[in-house]
């Protein structure tokens, strides 16, 4: 109703998720496995592990129609391998290898920018025509790369090492959230709230379960949503030090108007 | 069906609602809101992660309407949660021109305000001081003004510093332009760290009113109900308005009845509200018995223009526009063709995930790829002024209806006249004339004429209740004590962004309803 003419045909055109299909979490063996695809397509060997799982697991978990796509690929993946007469799995192939079986699956072709000015046009561009032949008879590979290989893609270059391309390695956002250190300098009392004040010039409201010491003894919290560990200037410490309270075994509590909670140790 | 009371019931949590709460809360009015949407997610962070694609961020049930027209997107900034249109606005902030309140006395189209500039001034002022205004005098077209901007304004970025040279050239001026968000940290809320996802801004430098509700619910003279869907309005005996009918998220029928009513939603729903409360007195719509509840719904035509550039320009760190120009705005034949505002956008060129997913590239040939697309981009954009007309209107669907029955809005609009084709034309030739200067290539309109998600008309404001629904401070000829707040009130577009306007007409509105002013 209220879209343009080619955005409705896209959709018309693009292969539509199963959202009703169940969530479900991949097993380890799928997980390596997306975890070498990723890499094949990302040309990134140092990234995180655990951070792709939690990704991916979201995703399956809460996203219908995904776990299936997945495993789809994955086995795109595994008939593409018979095909170039590779054996084992596609976690043990070299690079080459794992770019070879992609090959086999994906045409590689350029973004829309890269195509001539008359093909972008007449709307002629390489990824219009990947979607019409996708619509035609292309379409499990278009899923795969639609659904599974655009948001492994997608995922790695929202995040800093995907900026870090176009050498934006100290991109604000996540970057600046991830892997600056950050202090708490102040806070100030809001009703039954503590509104933090950081270093890098931002407020947050504190939320008491992220307060906890370290093993040193020293209070630490996570802050951005859980992004980031943040700990206390000197000045701030002390005055949050007024705040807390410690019990006959030796467990602190921070007191906020009158409800009191409980401070864990690093590792509770 | 059970029922409450207030003082004042404002329907709507958007940054009108939330002015006008927040003026009459701390007047110790007793003040009861209702939002029909839930609260936004707490983490921004993962908002933010979808605002970084390109998406709308928020998810939300959007609104159902009929159209008849221009295919344009009423929903974009129609936004069902606490917090409205302002969870996804892009925060830009001019006010508007002395000019823009005489148009018809000036030019003679169009219609006059009524009320000046003059009048305004201080609820602008105000209304900066609420929304924490970043911003600079340097702008050579801006009407006087009596206090400073509360905040400095931001640096130009690479794009807004090479348009500006080129543009100097060519003896076209390039000043800064206001935003509402925090240069500085400012009324207890974070200064911008530049995560350049202001749609879904993570830290709240960009004001959102979603937060100014969360202070007023720690008042004891302030309510708010969540999924509470105003369905109609009711009167009483002496035609007065009475009553606000909302249904819960359970379906269920409430009123709660208030001595004054504001309507603080946008200015679709706000008509479609007052056309199906039809009673016995007004058979044709609450406060339409001058059939004018509904028309001349303006809109704002904008589009972009994008050219290649030899140099990277490191756009997406910032986030938002810097840099503009009023100077084909108030031209000398504005009577016979739109004025328009001229920006430069700082995210110009796709991102770098964009580019990823939009590419058939992987691998390392993905990675060139994207450092080659990356970054070599000027876009250029304007916003054009739409003449009022009284065919495009809001009216009520014979068919399609809302949850609770009630019928769904229908839409009949055109976004472009001769007065907005000439307008753009003018445009144009001027960004054109930029683009070369640049040396840019491939140059092409990158998106066509389209609306801005700046919903304005629709229950024009004036001072002939012939010809308009409310007077000057908002408050319905028709039906006293019923306020339509909003940039519905709005009698002609101008050319900026309406929610500075709106909130400071929201103050102005408040001061009248506490008998502050004549």
């Amino acid at each position: 109703m209220n879209q343009s003419l080619s955005s409705r045909l896209r959709a018309f055109l693009e292969p539509a998720v199963a959202r009703a299909a169940p969530t479900g979490v991949l097993s380890d063996a799928e997980h390596r496995t997306v975890h070498a695809l990723f890499e094949a397509l990302t040309g990134d060997d140092q990234y995180p592990p655990a951070l792709l799982r939690r990704h991916v697991e979201r995703r399956t978990a809460e996203d219908g129609g995904y776990l299936e796509e997945c495993r789809a690929g994955l086995a795109l993946l595994r008939r593409a391998m018979e095909r170039e007469w590779l054996a084992g799995e596609f976690v043990d192939l070299t690079h080459g290898e794992r770019d070879r079986v992609l090959r086999r699956i994906l045409r590689s072709y350029p973004h829309e920018e890269k195509n001539a000015w008359w093909r972008r046009r007449l709307r002629l561009t390489s990824e219009n025509l990947d979607l019409v032949a996708g619509r035609l008879w292309r379409r499990a590979v278009r899923r795969f790369r639609v659904v599974v290989v655009r948001d492994l893609l997608e995922h790695y270059y929202t995040g800093p090492s995907g900026w870090a391309v176009v050498g934006y390695r100290e991109f604000p956002g996540r970057v600046r959230s991830e892997s600056e250190p950050c202090k708490v300098l102040g806070f100030r009392i809001e009703g039954d709230s503590v509104v933090l004040e950081l270093s890098d010039s931002t407020y947050e409201t504190l939320d008491p379960r992220n307060l906890e010491l370290d093993e040193g003894g020293a209070l630490v919290v996570t802050t951005k949503s859980s992004r980031q560990r943040a700990g206390f200037s000197h000045a701030a410490q002390h005055a949050i030090g007024e705040l807390l309270q410690e019990d006959e075994h030796g467990g602190l509590s921070l007191m906020i108007g009158s409800v009191r909670h409980e401070v864990f140790r690093d590792g509770e | 069906m059970t029922a409450s009371s207030a003082d004042v019931v404002i329907v709507g949590s958007g940054p009108v609602g939330a002015a006008a709460a927040h003026g009459l809360v701390e007047a110790g009015v007793d003040v009861l809101m209702l939002e029909a949407g839930t609260r936004p997610e707490p983490d921004r962070f993962a908002v933010m992660e979808r605002a970084l694609l390109g998406r709308i961020p928020w998810t939300f049930p959007p609104y159902p309407y009929e159209w008849h027209g221009d295919d344009v997107d009423l929903n974009e900034f129609a936004i069902r949660k606490l917090g409205g249109s302002s969870l996804a606005w892009g925060g830009i902030t001019p006010r508007y021109q002395a000019s823009d309140f005489e148009l018809r006395t000036r030019y003679g189209v169009g219609e006059d305000w009524p009320l000046t500039y003059a009048e305004l001034e201080p609820f602008y002022c105000r209304a900066e001081r609420f929304l924490g205004i970043s911003g600079a005098q340097d702008n050579p077209w801006a009407s006087p003004r009596s206090e400073p901007f509360p905040m400095p304004s931001f640096p130009m970025n690479d794009s807004d510093l090479l348009v500006r040279d080129a543009a100097k050239r060519l003896g076209i001026r390039i000043h800064s332009v206001p935003t509402a968000r925090n240069s500085i940290p400012y009324d207890g809320r974070s200064a911008c760290c530049f995560y350049s996802t202001c749609r879904a801004c993570p830290i709240g430098a960009l004001y959102s009113s979603d937060r100014t509700v969360a202070r007023l619910e720690r008042r004891p003279n302030f309510r708010l109900l969540l999924q509470s869907e105003a369905v109609r309005i009711e009167i009483g005996g002496g035609g007065a308005a009475l009553r606000v009918v909302y249904v819960d998220a359970a379906g269920n029928e409430h009123a709660v009845s208030g001595r004054r009513v504001i309507l603080a939603v946008q200015p679709v729903e706000t008509a479609r509200l007052l056309l199906v409360s039809r009673s016995s007195r007004f058979p044709d719509g609450l406060a339409n018995g001058n059939g004018m509840v509904g028309r001349y719904f303006l809109e704002h035509p904008k589009f972009y223009m994008i050219g290649k550039v030899a140099q990277c320009l490191h756009p997406y760190r910032q986030g938002f526009e810097t840099a503009t120009s009023y100077q084909f705005h108030d031209h000398p034949r504005r009577d016979e063709y739109a004025g328009g505002r001229l920006l430069v956008r700082e995210c110009a060129g796709p991102s770098v995930p964009q580019i990823a997913a939009a590419s058939g590239r992987w691998g390392l040939e993905l990675r060139k790829e994207i450092a080659d697309v990356f970054g070599r981009y000027v876009t250029l954009g304007a916003f054009l002024e739409q003449l009022p007309e009284p065919d495009n209107r809001i009216g009520l669907s014979s068919a399609g209806r809302t949850r609770s029955g009630a019928p769904v809005a229908r839409i009949d609009f055109r976004l472009s006249g001769e007065y907005e084709r000439r307008g753009f034309s003018e445009l144009r030739r001027v960004m054109e004339g930029i683009f070369d200067a640049l040396g840019a290539e491939e140059v092409r309109v990158l998106v066509p004429p389209t609306n801005s998600g700046h919903y304005m008309g629709g229950h024009r404001m004036g001072r002939n209740p012939e010809t308009s629904v409310t007077d000057g401070h908002l408050e319905t000829h028709e039906v006293k004590n019923l306020y339509l707040a909003g940039g519905g009130a709005f009698p002609t577009s101008g050319v900026n962004n309406p929610t500075l306007t709106s909130v400071a007409l929201a103050f102005r509105m408040v001061d009248h309803m506490l008998g502050r002013t004549a």
